[in-house]
């Protein structure tokens, strides 16, 4: 719980490759199109909250464009302080993003939940009781 | 590296590096004397038990006493008991470090407020108690604890009228946290999807709500504490990462701010975060809204970045109302409006300095005093900051 997790974990940005495919992706879809004030707080770049559909969407978005980029394109893209060396990292990136969110280890799943998410069907991703 | 402080309506009063040894846990003020559990050895390279602080002048904060748990006890939660009574969490260490350890809490008497003094023990089976919650005005104690018959941490209701003689009113979890014929689990720090009480628990009218870590959030008809019922539930772990920690209402409204613990290996983007609930329809409580802070600012930081608890009021009126104090690790503590619950908006924070020989700031719990003043601990070195908030 509060004990079993501070160690030192390097980090990784997103890139900003992949925060445009992402964007790219967003823009495609029909429906209500996410501010770009999310856009910035989703990426970090500011501080802010977030509407849970817009949320949703972009975390969707995101699932969907690091899907469709190579591995290389995903972490940070300049070298700043921080980075990881690219192909680390950038399999860090997408090894977080599977375990952490979508539980899947399956890069073949997510190529799939692309395939969905263009076919414009959202995924419910709450279990309620 | 040292990094300067950061503040913005909010004031610094006065700074106690003492508080638990430097790495403190929770807070509790009283008597004007602070109450600092300690996270101890386990993530900090200090000492297991609690320290007590004279803030009669909170620019002049001392340390008047400190106690050392025994051997293989973890001991940084604590909560006063009207009456002048202090409980203090007796958690299991993991592994062969907790294998003696006596669980349940110690019962201090604290009408001597710089001279706690140990005058009962409640023993409790399993790990024994994490963050555990008291409502003074009625007389109860929650934890979340182990207990026969179920998987992992369920919420133990305990009548404290007497509060040397605590009685179990019920014990209850989740019902897929039943397990028939097992006894008790023992699992000091389990997994962040784990589906275990964290709490604290608390009753508003007659509806409790629990944050259940990797479990999700209940919302529970408490009408007969002895017999309750689960009314609404949801969950987001998976996909998202889970280690639920808080669930409070916003005053009297139909709203949770909930949050999940920040680990560091989660920091930045996909890190932890605050949640509000929607919970007019209390059988289908949903998510509307979700906050940050700037994570770009503190991706450099180091340690745990990301939400962690609340101060544990939002009143509906008053200085504070619609007001939660959150800490957030190496973002220190952040104000934030939830007026608007779907649109939260920050409007202030204090990030303390982090000073030359500490690897980086990081709060994990924030108190307030009689007065309004806001206790802010930090758990890697810098103990205790006495802020005013002057928004």
């Amino acid at each position: 719980m509060c004990e079993n997790c501070d160690a030192s974990f390097p980090q990784v940005r997103p890139s900003a490759a992949l925060i445009a495919r992402t964007r790219d992706i967003e823009a495609g879809l029909p429906g209500d199109r996410v501010e770009d004030a999310a856009f910035e707080v989703f990426f970090g770049r500011r501080g802010g909250s977030i509407p849970w559909p817009q949320y949703q969407r972009l975390a969707q978005c995101m699932e969907a464009a690091m899907a469709s980029m190579p591995t290389r394109m995903l972490c940070c893209d300049d070298g700043a302080d921080g980075a990881l060396s690219p192909p680390l990292g950038a399999e860090r990136v997408r090894v977080r993003w599977r375990s952490g969110h979508t539980g899947s280890t399956d890069l073949a799943a997510e190529t799939r939940r692309l395939g969905r998410l263009q076919g414009v069907r959202a995924e419910g991703s709450l279990t309620s009781h | 590296m040292a990094v300067a402080e950061e503040a913005w309506n909010f004031r610094l009063l006065g700074h106690d590096p003492s508080a638990a040894w430097g790495g403190g846990s929770l807070v509790e003020v009283r008597n004007r004397h602070a109450y600092v559990g300690a996270v101890g050895g386990s993530s900090f390279s200090g000492n297991e038990g609690f320290t007590v602080h004279d803030v009669s002048d909170p620019r002049k904060p001392r340390k008047v006493f400190e106690f050392l748990a025994p051997p293989g006890v973890h001991m940084h939660k604590l909560r006063y008991v009207d009456g002048d009574f202090l409980y203090v969490n007796s958690e299991r260490l993991t592994g062969e470090r907790g294998k003696d350890a006596r669980t349940g809490f110690y019962i201090f008497d604290i009408s001597k407020p710089a001279e706690p003094r140990q005058v009962g023990f409640f023993d409790t089976p399993g790990s024994g108690p994490h963050r555990f919650g008291v409502d003074n005005a009625r007389k109860l104690a929650f934890l979340p604890n182990d207990a026969e018959g179920w998987n992992k941490r369920v919420i133990w209701t305990l009548d404290i009228k007497d509060p040397l003689k605590p009685e179990v009113l019920s014990i209850w979890g989740l019902p897929w946290q039943r397990a028939e014929g097992q006894g008790p689990a023992n699992d000091p720090h389990p997994a962040e999807t784990a589906c275990t009480l964290h709490g604290p628990p608390m009753i508003r009218g007659n509806r409790m709500y629990a944050a259940f870590w990797g479990g999700g959030v209940a919302v529970i008809d408490c009408t007969e504490l002895s017999d309750m019922k689960l009314v609404g539930h949801v969950k987001w772990s998976p996909p998202f990462v889970g280690s639920t920690h808080t669930a409070w209402p916003i005053g009297d409204r139909p709203y949770l701010v909930v949050t999940d613990e920040a680990r560091a290996k989660q920091n930045y983007w996909d890190s932890q975060f605050m949640w509000i609930l929607d919970i007019r329809d209390e059988a289908n409580p949903l998510p509307v809204a979700t906050w940050f802070p700037d994570r770009d600012k503190y991706f450099n930081r180091g340690g745990r970045f990301g939400a962690h608890n609340i101060l544990e009021n939002i009143p509906a009126e008053g200085r504070f109302a619609n007001t939660v104090f959150i800490t957030y690790f190496n973002a220190g503590l952040r104000a934030v409006d939830v007026s608007d619950p779907l649109r939260p908006a920050e409007v202030g924070c204090y990030v303390p300095a982090c000073p030359d020989g500490q690897k980086a700031i990081q709060s994990n719990d924030v108190g307030c005093d009689e007065f309004g003043n806001l206790y802010l601990i930090d758990r890697w070195g810098s103990g205790m900051h006495i802020l005013e908030y002057t928004r």
